[in-house]
């Protein structure tokens, strides 16, 4: 690969890992389109990907070549400048490498911890299907509704089952079914890897943070389009109270509902 | 005899046999009152004390060399400690978990009022 191509993969690389970040990751964006916001983002995120890989790969290949070619001009600096750079890309691809076999990893345990803890749980609650939902019931005083990716499953408290009117049930239990179906686990772990394959990068933490609101946002999204925004508001205020974390989110959904 | 289950199942299968009883059981009764995948005396015993040790069983000893265990918590009391430790094991930041409540952090909620007070 000629060294102007490799040159401008990286440069590409550059361009989109700085500018989509800033562009993307606009708060009004995020709430108005999440969807459009995470599919554009991950098409940056692949096309940046592969042009940092292909560059660094074709780096190592010019390396590897000026040892099996003979070359018998007087050229000194090329042929040493053009080692320099293949030692660079092979440390580059090792820390990417490491970088991101080693988020995966906590990121397997963390999920084989949690599926173990909510085993238990799951074994001491009454497995039934409210509303078209597959839900573990579980006893408990608090109100907690909860999807878990690794397990597939649906986890309610006997008290929120209880205290939520029929309607506002079905719009939550439609809100954490969309995180299943849609697969809001992997998107937001990719957003994670990102961050710690450029932990320094703000760009790649400001993306994480649009990645995480984003998933919350298309499930609210999810329930109301099977329901309405204001029974998803109506849901988390019922779920919730006047509690700060949902505050938001009712005022976007009070505010679709509006328009 | 079959014990192809997990460790959580197990331990969630003897807390039932354990609220289930009027009275304290020994590593026996509880044993036999599993009606299949019948676990081994050994991994009842090992299991029972795992979980002593954590503060879900009480252990009292009857005289002789036997000794019962039973439920240190009620049923409700157990599952709120299981899930509140398994809520706050769980990073708010890792894909792990998805809560009606939503995942957010200050951070985050900071982010989302920006979009609001913009609109």
């Amino acid at each position: 690969m000629e060294l102007r191509t490799i040159v401008l993969l990286i440069a590409l690389y550059a361009v989109i890992s700085l500018t989509a970040p800033r562009i993307l990751a606009d708060p009004r964006l995020v709430s108005t389109r999440p969807r459009q916001v995470l599919v554009v983002w991950f098409i940056s995120l692949s096309i940046s990907a592969l042009a940092l890989v292909t560059a660094l790969i074709a780096l190592i290949g010019r390396a590897l070549a000026q040892h099996v070619t003979e070359d018998n001009s007087a050229r000194i600096m090329g042929p040493i400048l053009e080692n320099v750079f293949g030692w660079i890309a092979v440390a580059t691809l090792g820390i990417l490498v490491f970088r991101c076999g080693a988020a995966l990893s906590e990121l397997r345990t963390q999920n084989r911890q949690l599926m173990e803890r909510f085993a238990s749980v799951s074994a001491l609650g009454e497995h039934t299907e409210l509303d078209g939902h597959r839900v573990i019931l579980f006893p408990s005083t608090q109100p907690l509704l909860l999807a878990v990716p690794s397990a597939h499953i649906i986890m309610m408290s006997t008290d929120l089952a209880h205290n939520l009117a029929p309607d506002l049930r079905a719009a939550a239990l439609a809100h954490e079914q969309a995180h299943l179906t849609q697969r809001h686990d992997l998107v937001r772990a990719a957003g994670v890897l990102a961050m710690a394959i450029a932990p320094g990068f703000s760009a790649s933490s400001r993306m994480a943070q649009a990645t995480r609101i984003a998933t919350e946002l298309l499930a609210d999204d999810a329930a109301a389009q099977q329901t309405s925004p204001t029974v998803v508001a109506e849901a988390l205020v019922a779920a919730f109270g006047n509690s700060p974390l949902i505050a938001e989110r009712v005022q976007r959904l009070i505010a679709q509902s509006a328009s | 005899m079959t014990t192809s289950r997990s460790r959580g199942e197990l331990e969630s299968d003897i807390m039932n046999i354990l609220w289930a009883s009027e009275t304290p059981l020994t590593a026996k009764e509880v044993q036999a009152r599993f009606t299949d995948k019948v676990p081994a005396i050994t991994t009842l015993i090992t299991v029972l004390d795992r979980m002593k040790a954590k503060g879900q069983v009480v252990k009292e000893a009857t005289g002789g060399r036997s000794q019962t265990f039973a439920a240190a918590k009620s049923r409700i009391d157990h599952v709120t400690t299981v899930m509140n430790s398994a809520l706050q094991s769980a990073d708010d930041h890792v894909a792990a978990l998805m809560l009606f409540a939503g995942n957010l952090s200050d951070e985050d909620r900071a982010f989302l009022r920006q979009a609001i007070d913009n609109n």
